[in-house]
């Protein structure tokens, strides 16, 4: 089209008459260009104006993404053969594998391993039922994985109440000093019990006394009964 | 006035008959616009001054868009396309304000 205009306008300067004639053309060849670019810069579909670096950019994009994906998917179909073809082996070992995660979560059962022994000692106004909760919340946080607090296993139901001597746990009353054992990361669990404004500090200024030890193994002996499921079932 | 009415015509010419652009063309597009948008503001301009030559107007509207398309395509190729298409169309876009200016300018001075 440009190419046409300029070969005509050649032509066509010869006489003031015709060149009048290229003028008009040239606007409406102007008018013309004017709508195609509106509307086409008013279609949908993006990826028809986009530069050919810009494209290669998306195209990047999306072939990294497509091979994080295949990666992916080799991954997941090896899993599915295994639990297909290695029958009861792998399949064994993935719900054993569940099967121990979900006792240590639900204390049924004694464990063992690394983690933190917390003694706490003080009046029932620096050491009450919140502060043994608000403790336990952090540990949870901190990634405890098990908690004992006198011999008494701290599970997901478990409840703090004050009495007028210390506090009871589940009803069962106990008093300071409190020994908490608690299984995780040592040092997290540690961090967390002493950050500014966290459970020692606040224990501290209130007149109790704090110490916590780092062991590399600890036992947690105590564990509550399998309870009956009653008011819910697993779906499968 | 004749081409006011030739760009009226051009652009309902455009959406009746709604020409679908060869992709090679399209980046191109928008910059040719701007490029001849800028002739015609100068024509306006030249035409007001009274020294509209329909020469000058021809010659610049063809080396215009072809100088334009001309950088963009050079651009392009150097990988550099949407830097040179941007500063294309801030020279074009300054020169039609400066042609609009003096055709302001003009208008009053008319009066």
């Amino acid at each position: 089209m440009k190419k046409k205009a300029k070969v005509s306008s050649k032509i066509a300067l010869k006489t003031p008459q015709s060149r009048k004639y290229v003028v008009i053309i040239l606007t409406v060849l102007l008018g013309v260009f004017i709508t195609i670019a509106v509307k086409q810069n008013s279609k949908p579909e993006l990826l028809t104006s986009v530069r050919e670096d810009e494209l290669v950019l998306i195209l990047d994009d999306l072939t990294n993404q497509k091979d994080d994906l295949e990666v992916e998917l080799i991954k997941q179909n090896q899993i599915l053969e295994s639990l297909k073809n290695g029958s009861s082996d792998a399949a064994r070992k993935a719900a054993q594998d569940r099967i121990d995660q979900l006792i240590l979560l639900s204390g049924t059962a004694p464990v063992s391993g690394r983690g933190i022994q917390v003694l706490l000692t003080g009046e029932l106004y620096s050491v009450n039922s919140f502060t043994i909760l608000d403790t336990v919340q952090e540990l949870r946080d901190a990634g405890a994985v098990a908690i004992e607090i006198n011999g008494i296993r701290i599970i997901n139901s478990t409840f703090f109440t004050d009495t007028t001597e210390g506090i009871s746990i589940n009803l069962s009353k106990v008093r300071s000093p409190y020994k908490i054992s608690v299984l995780g990361d040592p040092e997290t669990l540690a961090t967390a019990l002493k950050i500014p404004g966290g459970m020692a500090e606040v224990v501290t200024t209130s007149g109790g006394t704090v110490i916590i030890n780092e062991l590399a193994a600890l036992d947690i002996d105590s564990s509550v009964p399998l309870t009956t499921l009653q008011y819910a079932v697993p779906v499968d | 006035m004749i081409p006011v009415i030739g760009l009226l015509i051009g652009v309902l010419v455009g959406i009746v008959i709604d020409p679908t652009v060869p992709l090679w063309m399209q980046p191109y597009l928008p910059i040719a616009v701007i490029a001849a948008l800028d002739a015609v503001f100068g024509a306006i301009r030249a035409n007001l001054e009274d020294v509209f030559d329909d020469k000058i107007f021809i010659s610049s509207f063809a080396s215009n868009v072809l100088i334009a398309a001309l950088i963009v395509f050079l651009g392009d190729q150097l990988g550099v396309g949407s830097q040179l298409s941007t500063g294309v169309v801030v020279v074009l876009a300054m020169r039609i304000f400066a042609n609009s200016a003096a055709i302001r300018r003009n208008l009053f001075d008319r009066k």
